[in-house]
């Protein structure tokens, strides 16, 4: 199935909030050896880090995309209704740091936020994890959002035939990567420091100097601008690639597999590398929902590519 | 008197009456007053029960209203914290703590409690996420169709069986009169314990294509229904958040 008339088509009306930003634009062809990829689905949505935080906090950029998510979350189950009245399977993952945990919470000073006070911040948050739920979204768990794992419908990677998926933390330093022996402290120390900010971005409203909307956090860039443009490959992070590529060389996730796509980074990144042999792999990093993006992978039998969903004007 | 002890009689008044005059102030400061009445043009759009619509008109709160009724009222005027609890009249809130005291709570909540200082007492307000299961509808119970823009115009059918949480399918095929966008609908049950009014409401019901199932459309918290009251502590079937004029 091409991703431009099955999926960013329905009927004759083709949704123009979605565009193609990897690959110049074009979908990544899906070299023929491999095919097909998926096991049981024929189209896969893969939405990265979302980083819903507090409504209203001057830390949480995640609303500047909120509206975008919601609707691309329409268009997903419109298509999704679509493909199933012709017998065909769409199924939505979410590739965890879908909350942030890291942060304090408001309701109770001292503690880091929980789901519940996050959902609850924003009708549109309560409505966009609502949607999420009737879509059957597969969820996995990041290293903003780990103690979900404790929950049965989170998962630290998932599988759909040669395709591998999981947050992307795996090779990070200890201060982002849950289990290493210094997580810990560096967690608390990391909440210290953002109620210390909290605490100066609420002085700073309640006298005016800044917007309750406006958007600051150290070490965080702003989601006021809107960010559509595929960054230059050659900053991506050789580390988080050269990584998740030997785990595919080496066939670590199993023998059949080919394709892997990670979140985690907040910076989309796509490379097929294929061999005359019919070998090779294909590594996506499928970008973010916060700092002002809105990205998202879809990969079919045919093609995949990491798209940009625009916001509303 | 001498002196000394004219200073400290009088530094003892001054200091009882400024704890006096601070407590008040405090105690005001955390009393919820009305804010405003809720939009009756929105609350129209989305119930199209008449008792609620009468119950709305004459300032009186009642379960099966949606929460943006309460959230209006109150809402701003004192944040309510949203606890998450255990079911319809539990206070306990619902909590998990692992590593260095990071907590956490099921990412899916569906019944909340809200707590409001009124100038009538502690008002506890239980609302949940709307789902035929959570709700206990069943096979045999009744669904009221009730015209938004009409509201004397009901169809009815009896439920033919749960499809799933979100979605029942009806013994009767819907009228075309009674198709819209979204579908305001009543539950009766045959027999509910947990439920003595008999009756659940629900704001935004989708019709499929097959004219017999009905699918609950995805909304966020403000349409979530109240489901109990409490007034200091005691059940009460309605709350006036002031003197009908």
């Amino acid at each position: 199935m091409k991703i431009k008339d099955g999926f960013m088509q329905r009927g004759k009306k083709t949704n123009k909030r979605i565009e193609i930003i990897s690959n110049n634009g074009d979908p990544t062809p899906i070299p023929k050896s491999w095919r097909p990829v998926q096991g049981s689905s024929d189209v896969l949505v893969v939405i990265p880090d979302v980083h819903m935080y507090i409504r209203h906090s001057p830390q949480d950029n995640f609303w500047f995309g909120a509206e975008a998510l919601s609707n691309l979350l329409d268009h997903v189950d419109a298509v999704k209704k679509d493909l199933a009245l012709k017998g065909k399977t769409l199924r939505v993952y979410q590739l965890g740091d879908f909350f942030e945990m890291r942060f304090g919470s408001l309701a109770t000073p001292g503690s880091n936020s929980t789901p519940a006070e996050i959902r609850m911040s924003d009708p549109q948050y309560d409505l966009i994890v609502n949607q999420m739920d009737y879509l059957r979204t597969h969820l996995l768990y990041g290293n903003h959002d780990f103690e979900l794992r404790h929950y049965p419908s989170f998962r630290f990677g998932a599988l759909e035939g040669k395709v591998y998926m999981e947050h992307g933390f795996s090779p990070s330093p200890w201060t982002e990567s849950p289990g290493r022996p210094l997580w810990e402290p560096a967690q608390l120390m990391f909440k210290l420091e953002r109620e210390i900010e909290s605490t100066f971005l609420n002085l700073a409203v309640s006298v005016n100097a800044i917007k309750r909307d406006e958007h600051f956090a150290l070490g965080v860039k702003g989601g006021e601008t809107e960010v559509d443009q595929y960054p230059d490959e050659s900053t991506y992070s050789e580390t988080q690639k050269n990584y998740y590529v030997t785990r595919l060389l080496n066939r670590v996730d199993g023998p059949d597999v080919k394709i892997c796509i990670i979140g985690h980074t907040h910076q989309p990144y796509m490379k097929l590398n294929q061999t005359a042999d019919g070998g090779g792999w294909l590594f996506a990093d499928a970008g973010a929902w916060t700092e002002g993006r809105s990205d998202f992978v879809v990969l079919t039998d045919e093609e995949t590519a990491i798209c940009h969903y625009k916001r509303a004007n | 008197m001498p002196f000394r002890k004219r200073f400290i009689s009088h530094a003892i008044q001054v200091t009882a009456f400024s704890i006096v005059i601070l407590s008040v102030g405090s105690s005001c400061k955390q009393t919820c007053e009305v804010l405003k009445d809720p939009d009756a043009a929105h609350f129209r759009n989305v119930v199209a029960s008449k008792m609620l619509r009468d119950s709305l008109a004459t300032a009186r709160l009642l379960p099966g209203m949606p929460y943006f009724v309460i959230d209006e009222i109150y809402g701003n005027c004192n944040p309510p914290q949203r606890r998450q609890v255990p079911c319809i009249g539990s206070r306990q809130r619902i909590e998990d703590i692992e590593g260095w005291g990071r907590r956490y709570s099921c990412p899916k909540p569906m019944i909340y409690l809200d707590v409001y200082k009124t100038t009538m007492g502690e008002l506890a307000v239980w609302y949940d996420f709307p789902d035929f299961y959570l709700m206990n509808v069943s096979a045999g119970d009744t669904l009221f169709l009730i015209r938004k823009d009409d509201p004397g115009r009901v169809f009815f059918s009896p439920v033919e069986f749960l499809a799933n949480a979100g979605s029942v399918r009806l013994k009767e095929k819907v009228p075309p009169a009674f198709r819209s966008d979204t579908l305001f609908g009543e539950i009766h049950y045959r027999e509910n314990r947990d439920r003595p009014s008999g009756v659940s409401y629900w704001y935004m019901l989708e019709l499929s294509s097959d004219e017999r199932t009905v699918t609950l459309k995805q909304i966020g918290f403000p349409l979530y229904p109240i489901e109990r009251l409490e007034l200091n502590g005691e059940p009460v079937q309605s709350f006036r958040w002031r003197t009908a004029q």
